[in-house]
């Protein structure tokens, strides 16, 4: 018991490793938010009229709005008058290559193990890395731009395919939808956009990496992937902050919308700064992410991995308007210290024969406390749809806590959905056959979480599922069940 | 978010206050009302909002207006029929009714008599699960009557208490809550079986039954919600459970134009279980709402919760389960299934299965599952010369049984 003890306090006491600030002369408007801060960002991004209409608008609805409360996460409410909604890395000019990008940001990335170097990159993938709130820098442009695949940071899609943005922003996420995507939709600085022709199924895997630097600001930024007829692209993002002792909110709104036959695959690593083990400071994820199946036959995948943040708040989602359309969802996340999740997945079922699958496994160590809320509807023409649910717990510890709130409608009596939930420890069986067998406590531990989160490790593209084994194991070091 | 504001909580109050000269009743429980009467005029009704309300509907509670109606205390209405052997308690409108009541013999060290005779007893709305809310207050400070059953250590009721609730209001809307208390001693055994007819539309039945299970009891308890689909029925019941006791329950709600029933159980001492099954049955518009909240707030408890659905016409089923394991309430075991029928297109059905755990050494599990009857099941009994109508009812009867 005693040995447990001290794994635990070890596990708890573990420092977050990407905690180092940059030091990059940024470009920040003071804090606040009012319509000037906003006319300031759409000005400094020269962007159309439209886009600006766009945002009043938005604004002018997140003002009717008061923020949520009914999730199961306690926190100090973010001031959003503290925050500076916009910080740009200085730069003289816009980069015209890699080569130009202070050395600084570069080192940064370096350091995170996103090298943004094309030659050192691993074949097969595409990086659109977001410094605060602007893309500092995409790679494989060129190749991507042959094939016909849009692949840039949202301001530059602005600028150059305005006609895609204006069809595809706010249609799976409208303005209206919740209190911090409404402030997303005013304020966003920028993101990824991707653009996927008919046909193709797009043979680099592309990347996003983000990283606050800055203190004191947010990052809003706002992706939009669009797979036209037939295509195919998975993605990937990551995300880091430095080690600050105040909160820092992260509110951003990510769209897909997948046309007929088309799919999508959405990997998450999450690993913003958590706070420290006090549970002081960390980032706020707060985070509205949804994909519409608009075609038949398409079909969207989210896999996330969460490991960081003081509080993590989100739901990706998938909408199936499509007949015969999948959605999928895989999720392993992990709260550790006064860490805290609520998170899951909502699935609607629209289109007839839709078919989607929630696996989620939760893991709660030290004081974390983490919720699987999720929600499952099956629409009146839902003819024959099927859902499976499963939500599996682990705690750690027994200072922690892991809840699950499935919402579950049907309006269709030919749908089908199954919900099933365990909460468990590790059993002190499956440590003594382990330990029979010459393998330690502490390997033991990780092989069984290892084997408890196989089920969504194996949706993952291969580098991503080694860095989220990696991040579990680390997290994990130590703790013993 | 309020429906019913706190201005109109003064309706409440004039009620009673104009009427408790009249109401013998009303001048009972004296603290008890004051409570209520506080807690209304603060909050009001608050029937919408917060997650207890989430899919729910509160029917004519909603306007704040439902008021209890005085003078009708005869009626013919028959109700549902009595068992052969029984302690039998009638109330009509709420208000006990010695004619129609047969309690009989009784062993030595029971109580069993309307709560409105005898002395008042320390323990009814004493509960620790008795959350303040507004459907609460609102039967604490206007029930009349109902089962007031005390069992000293070790006695064992062979017979059932059976208590039947006929409402007749000749057509006028009115609220009719009625309470009673269930207070068992160590190492007492009793089955108590509660029948519920909601009556004519516009009526409002709400009944609130708390048990006391004592070290090492065992208590059945049986609610039966039956009779024509018109009026409304708002039952709820509150148990808490000392050390190695049982509780069972089986709710079968098949009558009533809304019926909503609550369970709000506490597994206070160690080794405590609960047992929780329900049926609820609808057709045509009848909107059924059930839930339950358990707490483990000792180790080695263990509950098993049964809700099934069966749902046709425009019916609607609501299951919203709350299973909730406090720190160190180690080797806790709870397991949670819900499972819906669906017969008809029309029907909605919305499952809200919920874990929350602060403990590491559990076994909790839930699951929900929500369809229609099985094609293949059809097909073998189609084979064997049933009518697909015969098919469908040997199917559903088939599944609604594991409950019963």
């Amino acid at each position: 018991m005693s040995d447990e003890k001290k794994m635990l306090q070890e596990l708890s006491d573990q420092e977050y490793k990407w905690g180092f600030v940059t030091d990059v002369d940024a470009d920040t408007v003071p804090p606040g938010l009012n319509e000037d801060v906003i006319r300031f960002i759409s000005h400094k991004k020269n962007e159309p009229d439209w886009l600006l209409a766009f945002r009043l608008k938005a604004y002018a609805h997140f003002l009717t709005l008061t923020p949520p409360r009914w999730q199961k996460v306690q926190y100090a409410e973010p001031d959003l008058q503290a925050i500076s909604y916009y910080s740009a890395p200085k730069q003289k000019e816009k980069p015209k290559s890699i080569d130009e990008i202070d050395p600084e940001i570069l080192a940064t990335y370096e350091k995170l193990g996103i090298p943004l170097m094309e030659q050192k990159r691993l074949e097969g993938v595409a990086v659109d890395a977001v410094f605060d709130s602007v893309s500092v820098a995409t790679t494989h442009q060129k190749k991507l731009a042959d094939m016909g695949v849009l692949f840039m940071s949202f301001s530059e899609a602005v600028e150059s395919h305005p006609e895609l943005v204006r069809r595809y922003l706010g249609k799976v996420v409208p303005h209206t939808d919740n209190f911090y995507a409404a402030l997303n939709s005013a304020v966003f600085t920028d993101g990824s956009f991707v653009y996927i022709p008919k046909g193709l199924k797009c043979p680099l895997e592309l990347s996003t990496y983000f990283r606050i630097n800055a203190a004191n600001t947010g990052q809003f930024e706002r992706t939009l992937i669009v797979a036209d007829e037939g295509a195919y692209v998975s993605y990937l993002e990551g995300c880091t902050a430095p080690q600050r002792d105040e909160n820092q909110l992260h509110a951003a709104v990510v769209e897909l919308y997948v046309h007929d036959d088309a799919e999508i695959k959405y990997s998450t690593v999450q690993n913003w700064y958590p706070g420290d083990k006090d549970g002081k400071g960390g980032i706020y994820n707060f985070v509205t992410k949804r994909g519409l199946c608009a075609g038949d036959r398409s079909k969207i995948s989210w896999t996330q991995v969460e490991t960081g943040s003081a509080v993590t708040w989100k739901y990706p989602s998938c909408v199936l308007k499509g007949d015969d359309s999948i959605g999928e969802f895989y999720s392993v996340a992990l709260t550790n210290n006064l860490q805290q999740a609520d998170t899951g997945t909502k699935m609607v079922h629209l289109g007839r024969n839709t078919r989607s699958t929630i696996i989620s496994k939760g893991i709660s160590a030290g004081r974390g406390d983490q919720t699987y809320r999720g929600l499952v509807k099956m629409g009146k023409n839902a003819v024959n749809a099927r859902n499976f649910t499963q939500c599996d717990s682990m705690l750690l510890g027994d200072k922690c806590g892991a809840h699950t709130m499935p919402y579950i409608e049907s309006r269709n009596s030919t749908a089908r959905i199954e919900h099933e939930a365990t909460t468990t420890k590790i059993g002190e069986d499956q440590i003594f056959y382990c330990n029979q067998r010459g393998i330690s406590t502490e390997d033991a531990v990780s092989l069984i979480v290892g084997g408890f989160c196989r089920e969504v490790f194996q949706e993952l593209p291969l580098e991503f599922a080694v860095e989220a084994q990696k991040l579990l194991s680390v997290s994990l070091e130590g703790s013993v069940g | 978010m309020k429906t019913a504001s706190p201005d109109k909580s003064l309706i409440y109050q004039d009620v009673f206050s104009s009427g408790q000269a009249a109401e013998p009743a009303w001048q009972r429980y004296g603290a008890l009302r004051e409570q209520a009467l506080a807690h209304l005029a603060a909050h009001g009704l608050e029937t919408r909002g917060d997650e207890a309300w989430v899919h729910g509907s509160a029917g004519g509670l909603a306007g704040g207006e439902a008021l209890p109606v005085s003078g009708l205390r005869q009626t013919t209405a028959t109700g549902p029929a009595a068992l052969a052997r029984s302690h039998r308690l009638v109330f009509l409108n709420g208000v006990f009714a010695p004619e129609r009541s047969n309690v009989g013999e009784l062993p030595a060290g029971a109580v069993v008599q309307p709560l409105s005779t005898g002395g008042e007893t320390a323990q009814l709305g004493g509960l620790p699960v008795t959350e303040a809310t507004g459907l609460v207050a609102l039967n604490a400070l206007f029930w009349r009557d109902g089962l007031r059953l005390e069992l000293d250590d070790n006695t064992v009721l062979d017979l059932p208490v059976e208590l039947h609730f006929i409402n007749d209001l000749a057509g006028k809307p009115g609220l009719v809550p009625t309470r009673n208390l269930v207070q068992v001693g160590a190492g007492c055994q009793v089955t108590v079986i509660e029948r519920h007819e909601p009556g004519a539309s516009k009526l409002i039945e709400q009944p609130l039954t708390e048990v006391i299970c004592g070290v090492g009891s065992r208590v059945d308890h049986i609610k039966l919600v039956g009779g024509a689909a018109a009026g409304e029925h708002f039952g709820r019941t509150q148990v808490v459970q000392q050390q190695d006791s049982r509780y069972r329950s089986w709710e079968i709600v098949t009558g009533g134009h809304l019926a909503r029933r609550e369970i709000h159980l506490e597994l206070a001492g160690p080794g405590a279980a609960c047992d929780l099954n329900a049926l609820y049955m609808g057709r045509g518009r009848q909107r059924f709402d059930l839930r339950t909240r358990v707490a483990h707030n000792a180790p080695g408890c263990t509950t098993r919760e049964l809700y099934k659905g069966v749902l046709d016409g425009e019916a609607r089923g609501v299951f919203d389960g709350l299973i909730r394991v406090a720190r160190d309430s180690q080797q806790t075991s709870a397991h949670q299934t819900n499972r819906n029928l669906l017969l008809s297109d029309d029907a909605v059905v919305n499952s809200i299965p919920r874990l929350e755990i602060y403990a590491d050494d559990v076994k909790c599990s839930h699951g929900s599952t929500t369809g229609q009857l099985a094609d293949e099941q059809l097909f073998y009994l189609r084979t064997r010369g049933f009518s697909p109508a015969e098919a469908r009812t040997y199917l559903a009867w088939a599944f609604a049984s594991e409950v019963i």
